[in-house]
């Protein structure tokens, strides 16, 4: 199934992707965000905080953005 | 009343996306002209190609030798070009966002900070941050401004402001109101690439998040002041606190002081501080300890400039008194040693 996945972490990648059926929430951000801890993230679902264990649907819009990002003097 | 809000919202939204439109005409007129220099490019080779051919076939070496130096210089910049086009073409592959989304957008971002505000006439949307303390220093909220009339001009300016809303600047620079702000500007730093995505395609509330999480970020590699000094740095003598620029640094005891608590050497220029400076007791200055001696003979503190040797002025001038009447003597004796050896 398809869904839209936006990372704001890094360049801002913000595609529609495919995934398998009956994958959770917490599932996709292991897959997807490889060694990094969920708390450190801000994950919404269809723009709400959702349940680790919710299953994603077709179309669901999945946005993933850092808690903390470092700023720079360039 | 909800109607009315509602029409409101229905008119940003509209905005947003006509500026989301100007912003991708912008760049596909930027990809027309890319477009136009590679295909000049083309019919260039094209021309040194019948060109090539036809000294070939003539067996004209010569000519065909002047034609592979004009090759290289036309196709020199192809693989950049096509490159640089590719890339452009890739960053516009997502659909612009519908009026629904941008609407559902900006209620989102009603749920996700405290306060929204936009003017419709200004065409400005600004949110209000919690109060921010970073490693204990207190900064206060923030409120981020975003023009949205500055969306089409992202990648040559950032559209949106940082303000302090109850500010505790830097004690050194009342315009940095936070590590990472200066006069109103972000220094996106790791979030840069993902702020002008997310204004690209209409994902406002990814970039107020984005920029909140910058604002709520501390990067000790890379401030315009650090936390460390944000209060100032306190004089070892006197416990003020005060800027970087007006702290002094005293090389031989190793701790920082305030203007009233530190000097300079007047002969060597060095920064001290009142504990570690010399007075000369001729001149009257004050020196660092490198700088100021003891008179060898006296044992007065004198400074470089005014010791004669290794003596003070007074010293001296005693030492070549006696000294001249050394030799007075001397000679006298040698007079008289003359006399009598006339007598005999």
């Amino acid at each position: 199934m398809q869904v839209l996945f936006i990372n704001n972490a890094g360049g801002g990648f913000a595609d529609y992707i495919e995934i398998p059926e009956n994958i959770t929430v917490e599932e996709f951000f292991n897959s997807k965000m490889r060694g990094a801890l969920p708390e450190d993230y801000l994950i919404r679902v269809n723009r709400q905080a959702v349940a680790k264990n919710y299953k994603l649907q077709e179309n669901d819009r999945i946005t993933i953005t850092p808690v903390k990002i470092d700023g720079a003097v360039v | 009343m909800v109607m009315a809000i509602d029409k409101q919202m229905i008119r940003l939204a509209n905005i947003i996306y006509e500026n989301l439109q100007l912003l991708r005409r912008k760049h596909y007129a930027t990809l027309l002209d890319k477009l136009a220099y590679i295909e000049k490019h083309l019919a260039e080779i094209t021309s040194l190609r019948k060109k090539f051919e036809l000294a070939l076939n003539k067996n004209l070496i010569l000519a065909a030798d002047k034609q592979t130096h004009k090759i290289e210089r036309t196709t020199f910049d192809i693989p950049y070009l096509i490159s640089y086009l590719q890339q452009l073409n890739k960053r516009k592959n997502t659909k612009l966002p519908t009026l629904d989304t941008i609407i559902a957008d900006i209620r989102q971002i009603e749920d996700e900070f405290d306060e929204l505000q936009f003017d419709l006439r200004t065409a400005l949307i600004c949110v209000t941050t919690c109060p921010i303390t970073l490693e204990d220093v207190y900064l206060g909220p923030f409120e981020i401004q975003l023009e949205i009339d500055g969306i089409p001009d992202v990648h040559r300016r950032a559209p949106y402001k940082i303000v302090a809303t109850d500010p505790h600047p830097a004690a050194s620079n009342s315009d940095i109101t936070h590590p990472h702000v200066s006069g109103g500007g972000l220094c996106e730093g790791d979030g840069q690439d993902a702020i002008i995505a997310a204004l690209e395609q209409g994902r406002i509330c990814d970039f107020f998040q984005i920029v909140r999480n910058i604002l709520m970020t501390y990067n000790p590699d890379s401030p315009y002041v650090s936390l460390d000094e944000w209060y100032g740095v306190s004089c070892y003598e006197c416990g003020e606190f005060c800027s970087s620029d007006e702290i002094h640094h005293c090389n031989f005891c190793d701790y920082d002081f305030c203007s009233y608590c530190s000097s300079w050497c007047r002969y060597c220029d060095t920064t001290i501080c009142n504990g570690c400076q010399y007075r000369c007791q001729i001149c009257g200055e004050i020196y660092c300890a490198d700088c100021i001696k003891e008179c060898k003979d006296c044992g007065m503190s004198v400074c470089l400039g005014c010791l004669k040797g290794e003596l003070c002025p007074e010293c001296k001038r005693e030492q070549n008194i006696r000294q001249e009447q050394e030799k007075e003597s001397q000679r006298k004796e040698q007079e008289n040693e003359q006399t009598v050896t006339t007598i005999q």
